[in-house]
């Protein structure tokens, strides 16, 4: 039989779909059933979407769904296949890393059922191929992923239902944007509409293209929407967290690429007005992603809570994401889309690594961890290379996407974006110190002497993951390879890859070669061990209590804030402490409260008394009548 | 016109009783005379000064004769005029019984 | 195939409303069954006349008299449609009422129930104004008569809820009334047809006059802002099934009869839409916001349902196909889902012996399958994909798009709008699923006659959500019908 007749999208999705099912059904009977049930349904997705790879497929999907008779479509290209071989990749890892993280939790069913739903929309959102599924699938996706956050329990009530709103109101304005594409153009099939986009009035791109780019901003948890991100990543159960931090936060910026570049199209974008050569849409998104990424990390430095902090780490990287993605330089896509690849392998390791230790030591207080790197060494390693890979320290392969798109930035001379990714990649920096030395490095603290790496299901996709961040790091041609057949397919000059090791970057700065790089690099890092290994027998090891207290005897309490880590960058905080205060969450807090105020309000229209709506029907009559007499 | 008038003054007397009477007998009294003023204006519409009966016997001229579709369209409306106000104060008398009051002010439990 | 005359479809039901009383004296629990199998006659009857209708309009005409001058039923496919919906829903609640109804009394609640359906089918069907006065009584005094059906505890508020409904609803028949008296003064005619084609010639004033009557008669009955003061009382009082059939049957052949009134007499008077679009947002947004801070079930359900009939108003206002399609479909959804959703909050009411929404609790727990289906109904009214409200949604949006600028308001207010909505209704879903309950006992389902009708509507919600199709071929005739206007319908007669 020819297999290869079955490596279509639409099988990829009514694979996970009957298999969320199946594994529903099967799983309510037996655990054993659920976990391999969905390990086998995701890994025979992430199968079949690998080996779509350089397919171009375009099929309905259904005949007609609505009265004018709309088709749907799913297919595949460069674009989407780059996203859904990172989507695939890392839902069948979190399966496999939730089975041990969420055994015996509340609705473990469920868990496993939604996350392949959420698999499924995901994947759906990127297969689709017209306006009316890529909605259906990313409401799909917004349901799920809200579902996933609840399970949970009640303490994540207030962030699901947050994140629902936000993400609800931002489908909302995709959908009033689609609406218009749809009624203005008579179709919803992507290549039909990027065929009449030529022509289109400038007021009319402008409008359905920012009412749709709202949908994304709010799931790229971008600058005035970011404020679900942070509370929904840190309260959502620690086996779905890496899901949805390092996949599901991708999706926004494929939105993005997908309506600027594959729809609207880059000619027509500069001719909604350009900015030095970047379309002014592309820079709008480009300044939001940048302010974005600087506020976040603000916000990261600060946290003491590791999930949190990880979340707001996550928002600032989906900026750097973004500011790619706008600026639209050969150079920024390339880099945006590096970032995101990135992004999904070191976000997910460190969130993996969190849920890991926090189900170790049962509390998400970076102050009340510490020295865990000799007890857990695989977890600390994996986490160590995804931390440098996050600080885009060289010799990771996030640095090689920073890179790419500070050089960008600095290429088109934004003197706003560019500083602003300087100084939240130092910032980034400075929280990711702070993961590494509260949680790994310092003295164990005691209820923590015993602790050990976690099981294999844990550690296998956090190693997998961080070798691959490690490997793109020496080879970054294979993942930009990919890259730039995505970028040449969204009319976008393609990056140059040379070869597997070595990628030119613009012609004006030259060429970098990873090989040579890494090689220096861990030369360097040899010298500097084998210094470290020498000096370091003088030191001593002493109670985490010490530094502060010289030996005296006291009782240890945690609140006090002796740990280190407790109050860590104090003077940074100092600094931007009366810009901090000023959060957005309160505004969006206070609207809602104002509104249910408002509606406490107009609610008493309904007085309770017969004779007040007697006098409403006489009003309204009367009105009428005047209206009739004089207008009519 | 006078009957225009008539039923004019006679809906505007069942408002005015349903928008200041707080006692809900009296609403359904200002219901049931609004009623009332509906069928004037009904009939009115119909009525020609001096006509006959809408039955065509020989040397009755149809422009002589009242218009009878009003008429029917009355009845009927008489009917169902006298079996909501009926119901409209059987329910007073079990508002009566639950309240102990027919002040349409204090039989608001259910607002907002 | 067998024709049945739509008239039998009243006549039956009235008949049976004089025999069942009468034979409950010989043989007690007849009522049940003599109800039961008038509204499978009329479910066949209704069935039998879409599929007619879909060809060719079917035209009955009583006594012999032909229109202008008799009174005609008149079933296109929009009336035909809707004539099924209530005799569905009015068998499927058929189902779900025993154990709200107490023995005893249930001969008078089955006749006037089947009266109910009669009414409200008599107003989707007639041809002639007055006529259509004449069933709106017979289905409001039959709905204020169930409404006061309670006995017990809940007879305060039903009681309560009964004479704010019997005051503003007479006030809405007196001025109905004296629109039509208006406009037979102004065209001398009351076939619905001839007065469509008579109107254009006729006084402008008084025919305007007339109109503003007709709204506000109308209106009353399809829950329009501010005239809806009565609903949330009626809903929040009447025994479950009432609730459903109010939210189902009720409220959307009143809105029917508005949306013939002006839409076939008027010939879609431009003025008239406009008020109709302005209110309709303000019911949508004044109901929905209502809604929000909500702590008792049916009241919420409630104003989620004059939000709703808010949302109607503005898709038939929209005048245009794609938005009247888009209307429709609400207004099936709506009348399908709010159904099942009375029906599972009846349930769940009937188990706790409470209204209020903090003990729903964990009732995913408690009453698994129930909250299942209540939550297909919340889904679908939230407008979730792979449900009904998710069709009629993005139709309707689609349809606002098309009229321009304003149009994209409207949308944009809509969704705004539904967005209260899932907030509300998401917070209902959640408490039932994801709090814990503070009583971990399981409550008795209901019984399976009463599961029935209620996986059968959620089997409905799915349906609409996934294959439209199916509804867009008896709905887009319908939408035609009211676009194209009485006049050719009926040659002009």
């Amino acid at each position: 039989m020819d297999y290869t007749a079955f490596i279509r999208p639409e099988y990829v999705l009514m694979l996970l779909f009957a298999g969320a099912l199946i594994t529903y059904f099967a799983g309510k009977y037996s655990s054993m059933a659920r976990y391999s049930l969905s390990l086998l349904f995701s890994g025979l997705a992430l199968l079949m979407v690998a080996l779509l790879y350089g397919k171009n497929t375009l099929s309905v999907w259904t005949p007609s769904i609505t009265p004018n008779g709309i088709s749907m479509y799913v297919g595949t290209n460069p674009l989407t296949w780059f996203f859904a071989i990172i989507l695939a990749s890392l839902s069948f890892l979190t399966i496999m890393y939730s089975i041990p993280i969420m055994k015996g939790k509340r609705m473990e069913n469920w868990f496993y059922t939604l996350t392949l739903l959420l698999m499924g929309s995901m994947l759906g959102v990127v297969f689709s191929s017209d306006l009316l599924s890529f909605f259906i699938f990313w409401e799909m996706m917004t349901l799920s992923s809200y579902l996933l956050v609840t399970l949970a329990g009640k303490r994540s009530d207030k962030a699901a239902l947050n994140y629902m709103i936000l993400s609800t109101m931002g489908a909302y304005s995709m959908l009033t944007g689609i609406t218009m594409l749809y009624v203005h153009f008579g179709t919803t099939e992507f290549s039909l509409l990027s065929a009449q986009i030529p022509g289109t009035p400038v007021n009319f791109l402008w409008l359905s293209l920012g009412l749709v780019a709202v949908g994304f901003l709010v799931k790229s948890a971008a600058l005035p929407f970011y404020v679900w991100a942070a509370p929904a990543y840190s309260e959502a159960p620690d086996g779905f967290t890496p899901l949805f931090s390092g996949a599901l936060s991708k999706l926004g910026a494929y939105g993005l690429f997908l309506f600027m570049y594959v729809i609207v199209g880059m000619s027509a974008l500069i001719g909604m007005g350009s900015f030095r050569g970047v379309s002014s849409f592309g820079y709008a998104i480009a300044l939001l992603g940048s302010i974005t990424a600087f506020i976040a990390t603000l916000y990261a430095i600060r946290e003491d809570d590791i999930k949190r902090l990880l979340a707001y780490s996550s928002v600032s990287q989906v900026g750097y994401i973004l500011m790619g993605l706008g600026i639209g330089t050969s150079l920024s896509v390339a880099g945006s889309l590096y970032h995101a690849l990135n992004h999904a392998l070191f976000k997910t390791v460190l969130f993996m690594g969190a849920g890991a230790i926090i189900q170790l030591t049962g509390t998400r207080k970076m102050s009340e961890m510490g020295g865990l790197a000799t007890r857990m060494p695989i977890t600390f390693l994996t986490m160590l290379i995804s931390i440098f890979s996050l600080a885009a320290i060289p010799m990771t392969s996030g640095f090689g996407s920073k890179w790419l798109i500070y050089e960008a930035a600095i290429n088109k001379g934004f003197v706003f974006i560019a500083p602003l990714a300087f100084v939240a990649s130092v910032g980034s920096f400075l929280y990711s110190f702070r993961l590494l030395q509260a949680v790994f490095l310092g003295q164990l603290p005691d209820g923590l002497k015993d602790a050990k790496d976690p099981s294999l299901l844990v550690t296998i996709p956090m190693i997998a993951l961080t070798s691959i961040t490690v490997l793109f790091a020496i080879v970054p041609g294979v993942p930009l390879g990919a890259i730039a057949s995505a970028e040449s397919y969204m009319g976008i000059q393609p990056i140059q890859v040379d070869s597997l090791f070595y990628f030119r970057i613009g012609n004006s700065f030259g060429a970098y070669n990873a090989l040579v790089v890494m090689t220096i690099l861990l030369f360097a890092m040899l010298v500097a061990m084998i210094m470290f290994a020498f000096a370091g027998s003088k030191s001593k090891k002493v109670d985490q209590h010490d530094t502060y207290l010289s030996g005296e005897i006291y009782e240890h309490h945690s609140d006090l804030g002796l740990h280190y880590a407790a109050n860590f960058y104090r003077p940074i905080e100092r600094m931007f402490e009366p810009y901090l205060r000023l959060r957005l969450e309160r505004t969006y807090d206070a609207f809602g409260r104002g509104y249910e105020l408002l509606s406490e309000g107009i609610r008493r229209v309904y007085s309770g008394d017969v004779q007040t709506y007697v006098y409403y029907v006489i009003g309204f009559l009367g009105m009428l009548i005047i209206l009739a007499g004089w207008w009519w | 016109m006078i009957y225009y008038m008539a039923a004019a003054f006679l809906i505007a007397i069942g408002i005015y009783a349903l928008m200041l009477k707080k006692n809900m007998i009296k609403m359904v009294i200002g219901l049931s005379l609004m009623d009332s003023g509906v069928n004037l204006l009904l009939i009115s519409l119909g009525y020609i000064n001096g006509g006959t009966a809408p039955i065509l016997l020989n040397g009755v001229k149809p422009q002589e004769v009242v218009d009878p579709l009003p008429q029917a369209l009355v009845l009927t409306n008489v009917v169902i005029g006298v079996s909501v106000t009926a119901l409209a104060l059987s329910v007073i008398i079990r508002v009566y019984k639950h309240y102990k009051t027919l002040n349409s002010d204090k039989v608001r439990d259910m607002k907002w | 195939m067998v024709n049945i005359d739509p008239t039998l479809m009243i006549g039956i039901p009235l008949f049976m409303g004089f025999l069942i009383p009468s034979v409950a004296i010989v043989w007690k629990n007849s009522p049940r069954y003599l109800a039961g199998f008038t509204i499978l006659f009329n479910l066949i009857a209704s069935t039998l006349l879409l599929i007619r209708s879909l060809n060719a309009p079917v035209i009955s005409v009583l006594g012999g008299w032909q229109p202008p001058y008799g009174i005609v039923f008149v079933a296109g496919p929009l009336g035909s449609m809707l004539a099924l919906l209530i005799s569905s829903m009015t068998m499927l609640t058929w189902f779900y009422l025993p154990p709200h109804i107490k023995e005893g009394n249930e001969t008078k609640f089955y006749m006037l129930f089947i009266l109910l359906m009669a009414g409200a089918t008599g107003m989707v069907l007639t041809g002639d104004l007055f006529n259509l006065f004449v069933f709106t009584e017979i289905t409001s005094i039959a709905s204020f008569s169930l409404l006061a059906y309670s006995r017990g505890k809940d007879e305060k508020e039903a009681v309560e809820a009964t004479i704010k409904y019997m005051i503003i609803g007479s006030l809405s028949s007196a001025f109905f009334l004296i629109g039509i008296a208006l406009l037979y003064g102004a065209t001398g005619t009351l076939n619905m047809a001839d007065l469509a084609s008579k109107i254009p010639s006729a006084n402008h004033n008084l025919v305007m006059m007339a109109l503003a009557m007709i709204i506000t008669g109308l209106g009353i009955e399809a829950e329009m802002f501010p005239l809806n003061g009565w609903t949330p009382d009626a809903y929040t009082g009447a025994t479950h099934p009432v609730s459903v059939m109010f939210a189902s049957v009720v409220v959307k052949a009143g809105f029917f009869a508005l949306i013939r009134v002006v839409f076939l007499i008027f010939g879609a008077a431009t003025e008239a839409l406009q008020i109709l679009m302005i209110f309709g947002l303000l019911t949508l947004f004044v109901g929905e916001s209502s809604a929000l801070r909500q702590t008792d079930l049916k009241r919420m359900l409630a104003y989620s349902s004059i939000g709703q009939m808010g949302l109607l108003l503005v898709a038939f206002s929209l005048n245009n196909q794609t938005a009247l399609v888009g209307g429709l479909y609400a207004m099936l959804n709506h009348a399908i889902a709010k159904g099942l959703l009375f029906m599972a909050a009846g349930s769940f009411i009937f188990a706790l012996g409470t209204r209020d929404i903090s003990a729903l609790n964990g009732m995913g727990k408690r009453m698994p399958v129930t909250s299942a289906l209540f939550t297909i109904g919340a889904f679908s009214i939230m407008g979730l994909p792979f449900f009904g409200g998710f069709i009629s949604k993005i139709v309707i949006i689609a349809g606002s798009m098309q009229a321009g600028t304003e149009g994209m308001l409207v949308a944009i207010l809509i969704l705004s709008a539904s967005l209260i909505e899932l907030v509300y209704f998401l917070r209902v879903v959640h408490r039932i699923w994801m709090r814990e309950p503070e009583d971990d006992s399981r409550l008795k389902e209901a019984p399976f006659t009463q599961m029935f009708p209620m996986i059968v509507l959620a089997a409905f919600v799915f349906l609409m959500g996934i294959y439209p199709q199916a509804f867009f071929k008896v709905l887009i005739p319908a939408a035609q019908e009211l676009l194209r206007g009485l006049g050719t319908m009926i040659g002009g007669a």
